[in-house]
């Protein structure tokens, strides 16, 4: 069965009424051309299908997931299911399921379904612009439509279409890099992107290492998308504040005026669904409104457990199951300068494209130690006068973004490359007045 | 099953692969998980299909499906030749692979307790029974219990004549209490931050005992609230097994990858420092310093009979007395380096293309035993249960921080040490081992979630390690 609202129907009619139950069922096809060494190495595609379902009884819950969607699949799923949850126990934290609400309209969905043939041409073009260095990266275009629907008679649905593009180009000494994530294969430059990477590339041949300690920096797009979602996932997510985990404290100014963030899946340009996994409509929720800090995000068993209402934020997929949910389409509001104005207001200091291996040290004030990758440079009088060797910094993301921290933003945000993925956080670039570099080269 | 993958194989040879191999796997998953004293989550998991892996010149194709029927195999036979035909756009040079011998076999982990047969009532109720009790230590605001058992069973059909069926099963879990006061947090694992896990059956939760374990860790997340900061500088510095491991795993068991050193996996995973004209020559470490990959281990999680291409389990001399010996590879990379194929390639479920994959990485034990090497230190730290890990592209610099540290000196424990954390760079870091606990501290320790490849796999590999001694690291790095 390739049609997840059929899905969706069916698991529920063969439920009928022995039980309490939802259902999410999400298929599509997912394609990934990867390239090394400057020419296509793995090329791989799948029929993704996922039925994920949740039966409640008698207090009791169990969750069931399964890949397969035919007929004798779904009816083995559903009565697994109510046999496990036969022999559950009881989950005193059941929140219940969601009451059907409207749906907010999900922002365009592309029609067009790229061919191993276009993502091989934007390889293409993307090692075009630098023939003479060593490229690396993928390109992936997936088409994802996903049904949801209760025993309480909430369905929705929706259909995800993304486009990422990753790649890298390197000298002997350095490597520049590029990133594109969008809804629509259309609006994917591989040759711009090429061209950036290519210009990171040449500009850091040769680094140099320098002294560790404090400095000011411009981070990149990628950069600061990495900031800006360690503070969501461990700041804003419902369940750190049930933890007691959470730095955030609404109402309190705890960022720089210049800040504000919003969680915003109905956005122009947004790669999500408008609805979570237990089918509450996402909201547009701010996060942090001039320095000032808002949120959280909560899931129906937060939720409950703060005494509030879900949002639309329970968690979803490897990422949202670790962090137990959070923003998952951030937006940070722009400044009003370029990143060529940004870099030259910096009398000495960094200009870092990328991290890469962040990890937090401590939850409770976003301290965050990684390293600087693919294009790491020093500023010097307002220019960028070499590269340096990536640096490995410690650093509270809190303190990063702190009142009086925060000197510009770039006036062009775009999807940022983070650790966790490329599709959670629109970014632009940030001059920051300090960020505390641990270690270089040498150690 | 068998002839499902014959059909995928079939399909990709006719639309032109010059080799094709097919893999139909079934995977039973199951998560049980309690919080503070109550049931946090129960999900079962299966995924069943079929995926071919096909190789047209110079690249290959991979496509896969759930739908497990001729048609749908053949369907992805010729899907998978016709992404691989597209790739030569962008061509590199033909890809051959290095030979091994058509196998027909099967292969089942050992295991005494089927762990899918043990009920969910007693899972959970140890889960809730566990959170409990480290709940009622004082200053403990969170604790965790997670339990996981995986049953895989996969049917492997290569165009050279291979036909294997395995059955893996593997368990284990872990659990964590944190306590939170003045603005931070504290926590501490058992067996290991994320747990321990190994193929086996139920018996490896059992054998664990964790009932034990609940008030040693309430007491120790509270007492790091009001231990002392762990200081910076330049220390001896004494690694427990588990965060041992984890140090071979990140810079050690990635770094030799040779997909990595290739620079197949330069945008995303990163490369390696590690020069392949210096294999058999460089110097990686002290002379205390042998690892071995061995796939062969029992009861470790990264061990099976055959890899997902059909080759052998073996063990692989990777380095001895301190000089690098040896890669991971597979068919593919051992050809193309000239070494022998390691059989360390596997797919993370039916739809994910097979790749270098670490199997057992560890660090064979030394003479030493960990009372020893507390003695003989005269100003050091001892450090235990990861806590963090970071580590560059090329697995050069790294900063690990751990859930608690305490102070050595003049040959004694001292006070306990909170955040503590140490950076080095990596053949600097291994050529300062100087003592190395022996056998019978020695202990396989299992990583579930190591991250890799585009999409993402994650990987279950093992790492046996028993506590080490490190001379002058710098430690007490803080933001």
């Amino acid at each position: 069965m390739t049609d997840p609202i059929a899905v969706r129907n069916q698991v529920l009619e063969r439920i009928g009424e022995r039980a309490d139950a939802q259902v999410v069922a999400t298929i599509g096809p997912s394609e990934l051309t990867r390239f090394a060494n400057s020419f296509i190495h793995q090329n791989v595609g799948e029929i993704r299908s996922s039925v994920v379902l949740t039966v409640i009884s008698d207090g009791r819950v169990a969750e069931l997931v399964g890949s397969s969607t035919s007929d004798a699949g779904l009816a083995r799923l559903v009565e697994q299911g109510l046999e496990l949850v036969r022999i559950s126990p009881i989950d005193a934290d059941w929140p219940g399921l969601a009451s059907p609400a409207p749906l907010g309209e999900m922002p365009g969905r592309v029609e067009t379904e790229p061919t191993p043939q276009h993502r091989a041409d934007a390889v293409k073009s993307f090692l075009g612009a630098g023939p003479d260095l060593n490229g690396a990266g993928f390109c992936s275009t997936e088409r994802l439509e996903s049904a949801f629907g209760n025993t309480k008679g909430l369905m929705a649905d929706g259909v995800a279409t993304r486009t990422v593009f990753d790649g890298i180009l390197r000298t002997d000494t350095s490597s520049g890099s590029a990133h594109h994530c969008s809804s629509d294969f259309q609006s994917l430059d591989a040759d711009a992107l090429g061209r950036l990477a290519y210009e990171r590339a040449i500009l850091g041949a040769d680094p140099i290492t320098i002294e560790t300690g404090t400095y000011e920096v411009v981070l990149g797009h990628d950069a600061m998308a990495e900031v800006v979602m360690e503070l969501g996932l461990y700041g804003f997510g419902g369940r750190s504040v049930v933890d007691q985990e959470s730095f955030v404290e609404p109402g309190a100014s705890q960022f720089d005026r210049a800040i504000t963030i919003v969680d915003d899946a109905l956005a122009p340009g947004g790669v999500n669904y408008a609805f979570d996994v237990e089918g509450t409509p996402k909201e547009r929720l701010v996060l942090v409104d001039a320095g000032v800090s808002g949120g959280p995000c909560h899931s129906r068993r937060t939720g409950r457990r703060m005494g509030v209402r879900s949002n639309g934020y329970a968690p979803s997929g490897d990422l949202g199951e670790w962090y137990g949910g959070g923003p998952m389409d951030i937006m940070v509001a722009p400044g009003t300068k370029t990143v060529d104005e940004l870099i030259g207001e910096v009398e000495r200091g960094m200009y870092v494209a990328t991290f890469n291996y962040c990890r937090c040290l401590e939850p409770l004030t976003v301290e965050v130690t990684g390293l600087t990758r693919n294009g790491t440079f020093l500023i010097e009088n307002g220019e960028i006068v070499r590269g340096l060797t990536n640096m490995r910094f410690t650093q509270s993301f809190v303190e990063a973004v702190a009142p009086g921290n925060v000197l510009g933003l770039s006036n062009d945000p775009r999807f940022g490359h983070a650790d966790a993925g490329p599709a959670y956080v629109r970014a632009p670039a940030a001059r920051l007045a300090r960020f505390n570099f641990t270690g270089n080269a040498d150690g | 099953m068998f002839e499902i993958s014959d059909e995928g194989v079939a399909a990709a040879l006719a639309s032109g692969a010059s080799y094709a191999d097919a893999r139909v796997v079934i995977r039973r998953e199951q998560a049980v998980s309690g919080r503070n004293g109550a049931i946090e989550g129960l999900r079962e998991t299966e995924s069943a299909g079929v995926g071919v892996r096909a190789l047209v010149g110079s690249s290959w194709g991979f496509f896969a499906t759930e739908d497990l029927t001729a048609v749908g195999a053949r369907m992805v036979g010729r899907q998978a030749v016709a992404i691989a035909l597209a790739s030569s756009t962008v061509p590199g040079r033909p890809l051959e692979l290095a030979a091994v011998p058509a196998v027909v076999d099967t292969y089942e982990t050992p295991h005494m307790e089927d762990p899918f047969e043990v009920s969910l009532t007693e899972k959970a109720d140890l889960a809730i029974d566990l959170t409990a009790a480290m709940m009622s230590g004082a200053d403990v605001t969170k604790a965790v219990a997670a339990f996981m058992f995986w049953d895989t069973e996969k049917w492997f059909v290569s165009s050279q004549g291979s036909r294997i069926h395995q059955h893996i099963v593997e368990s284990g879990g872990g659990m964590s209490a944190v306590a939170v006061k003045g603005g931070e947090s504290q926590v501490r694992s058992y067996p290991q931050s994320y747990g321990q896990f190994e193929t086996g059956g139920y018996e490896v939760v059992r054998d664990l005992a964790f009932a034990e374990h609940t008030g040693q860790l309430a007491d120790e997340a509270a007492a790091l609230l009001r231990a002392d900061q762990c200081p910076a500088g330049e220390v001896d510095l004494i690694l427990d097994g588990s965060q041992l491991s984890l140090q071979i795993h990140e810079s050690v068991g990635h770094a030799i990858e040779l997909d990595r050193i290739l620079g197949w996996e330069a945008a995303f995973a990163g490369t390696s420092f590690l020069p392949l004209e210096q294999l058999g020559s460089f110097r990686y470490g002290s002379p205390l310093m042998n690892i071995t990959a061995d796939a062969t281990i029992p009861g470790a999680l990264g061990t099976y009979g055959y890899d997902d291409e059909g080759t052998p389990a073996q063990n692989v001399t990777i380095v001895d007395q301190g000089v690098w010996k040896g890669v991971l590879s597979g068919r593919d990379s051992a050809a193309i380096a000239g070494v022998e194929p390691g059989g360390m390639v596997r797919g993370d479920g039916y739809a994910r293309m097979p790749m270098v994959r670490m199997t057992n990485v560890g660090l064979l034990p030394g003479e030493s035993s960990f009372d020893e090497m507390v003695a003989d230190t005269k100003d050091g730290i001892y450090m235990a249960t990861n806590r963090s890990w970071s580590i560059d592209d090329q697995r050069l610099n790294f900063q690990f921080g751990t859930e608690i540290g305490w102070e050595i000196k003049n040959g004694k424990l001292g006070r306990m040490l909170r955040n503590p954390t140490y950076t080095g760079i990596t053949p600097t870091f291994w050529g300062s081992l100087d003592r190395l606990a022996g056998p019978d501290e020695w202990v396989h320790w299992g990583t579930p979630n190591c991250g890799k490849g585009q999409p993402m796999q994650t990987g279950h590999t093992g790492h046996s390690a028993s506590p080490g001694r490190f001379r002058n690291v710098r430690v007490g790095v803080t933001g």
